[in-house]
């Protein structure tokens, strides 16, 4: 019963807190995006976020094709952020 | 104040005193330096230590992992990837050393890509994600999502050999993912009804069949909802279990949020595997002694992470991230695999950089209303 009450309550929590944290989610299209947004938005789904000047530009492309495997990135996620994360370094 | 209580107090010192050393030292360099003639390759991976104290006994150092992960891209379309693992763990501290995976990938277009190898088990996202030390914002992983548990092997495959295609599929602001693969499949062991799931000297001429479909409803991809499926038939041929099978299902979801008032972190997945019903399983076929269960375990965990902003003035207070885990493992019982079992872990995290972390996490377990013994776990952990 206690583990019950446990496992509903923990839900409730989740569905409340994806339901208000995604109502302010900004609605902009993928492709109106910049390199900046959508690095921030994609890789904070598993890890923190890199500095730009963590890796040189060649490591950065090698690890761009990695991670749009890994993460699914859309090819034109994967070179938006590419470009920022070369540009910005 | 005990020699015991005074050691883990001593170890607390010396790793806030090396927190300093480390954030003094964290610059934005490159790092590791690249070889400029060696442009189409990338040493990555990530190493960490555990340091762990049970309620009833001694603390000492429990573990130590190096898993480097080398990437060879050859050309813009194909890539190669392995990652080693050495580590050193248990009551002798023995060393160990493994291939986790060793997967040739080939991009074919936008939307589709082959791979090939040795490759992380993609049912769910916490075995083929989230298991580094550096990116699990726990301490440890979820019961039943690592390490066997009371003997019941790890429901999905750690790793696989096989074949499989994977992909995104944009439509409009959403984005569909997809996984499907084919491999040697698990191996029943008709003693207990285990599965071997990380099978890779296949037992029979079946092969598995396995995938995951999500969905990434929102534009900014923070929240990701993924099932996935398996099934393959595990017996050995000409035994009576032939043609028993093994499926698996599992949900999993993501959502992460970066607000004005913090980042928040919420992940979870449940998985159930289920071999065939009425099966008898023989302790010893020579006098016949066997029993019979509900074979089809489960577990499941709900991650809650909670980092600071960022405030103006104090830049290490965003650096800390508070954790919250609940995960359950569901199992008969009448089978051999104990009881079911529950973990809470709360923790608490302090960021050096954006993948060096030191976690204190405690583990409170317990056992059908019975409480287990409680752990401390202290984890130094970096991804490079």
């Amino acid at each position: 019963m206690k583990k019950k009450i446990w496992i509903i309550a923990l839900t409730i929590l989740t569905a409340g807190s994806v339901y208000n944290l995604s109502s302010c989610s900004a609605s902009k299209s993928v492709q109106a995006k910049s390199g900046v947004q959508l690095w921030g938005e994609n890789c904070v789904r598993c890890h923190n976020a890199p500095s730009p000047t963590r890796y040189s530009d060649r490591d950065w492309s090698v690890i761009l094709t990695h991670m749009r495997v890994t993460a699914n990135l859309t090819e034109a996620e994967e070179t938006k952020i590419r470009e920022y994360l070369q540009s910005a370094n | 104040m005990n020699k015991v209580n005074m050691k883990s107090g001593m170890l607390i010192l010396l790793c806030l005193m090396s927190i300093q050393l480390f954030a003094q030292n964290d610059t934005s360099a490159t790092y590791p330096p690249t070889l400029d003639n060696n442009v189409k390759f990338k040493l990555s991976g990530y190493s960490f230590f555990n340091y762990a104290k049970p309620s009833d006994d001694n603390g000492g150092f429990v573990e130590a992992t190096f898993s480097p992960i080398f990437t060879w891209r050859p050309s813009d379309k194909l890539f190669f990837q392995t990652e080693v693992e050495f580590a050193s763990s248990g009551e002798n501290y023995d060393g160990s050393f493994e291939l986790e995976f060793a997967t040739l990938n080939y991009i074919v277009n936008k939307n589709i890509t082959l791979y090939a190898g040795k490759f992380l088990g993609p049912l769910g996202t916490f075995q083929a994600r989230y298991h580094p030390a550096w990116i699990n914002r726990s301490v440890n992983k979820p019961i039943g999502f690592g390490n066997s548990v009371n003997d019941l092997k790890r429901l999905e495959a750690g790793s696989e050999a096989g074949v499989g295609i994977k992909g995104v599929l944009p439509a409009g602001n959403m984005k569909f993912t997809y996984d499907i693969y084919l491999a040697n499949g698990g191996i029943l062991d008709p003693s207990t009804g285990n599965v071997e799931m990380e099978s890779f000297a296949d037992n029979n001429k079946n092969k598995a069949i396995g995938g995951r479909l999500a969905l990434l409803p929102l534009s900014n991809s923070s929240l990701e909802i993924g099932v996935s499926g398996y099934t393959a038939k595990i017996g050995n041929p000409g035994s009576m279990y032939e043609n028993t099978r093994a499926n698996i299902f599992a949900l999993d979801l993501n959502f992460v949020k970066a607000t004005s008032v913090g980042i928040f972190d919420i992940k979870g997945e449940y998985q159930q595997r289920t071999v065939d019903n009425g099966i008898r399983y023989y302790v010893d076929d020579s006098d016949m002694v066997g029993f019979t269960y509900n074979n089809n375990p489960s577990v499941s965990y709900l991650q809650l992470a909670y980092r600071l902003p960022a405030v103006d003035g104090n830049n290490w207070v965003h650096r800390f991230e508070l954790v919250g885990r609940m995960a359950s493992m569901n199992v008969d019982a009448n089978s051999p695999y104990g009881r079911t079992m529950t973990d809470l872990t709360l923790g608490i995290n302090y960021w050096l950089n954006f993948s060096t972390v030191f976690k204190l996490g405690y583990d409170i377990p317990n056992y059908n209303g019975t409480a287990g013994t409680n752990v401390l776990t202290l984890q130094a952990a970096m991804g490079f």
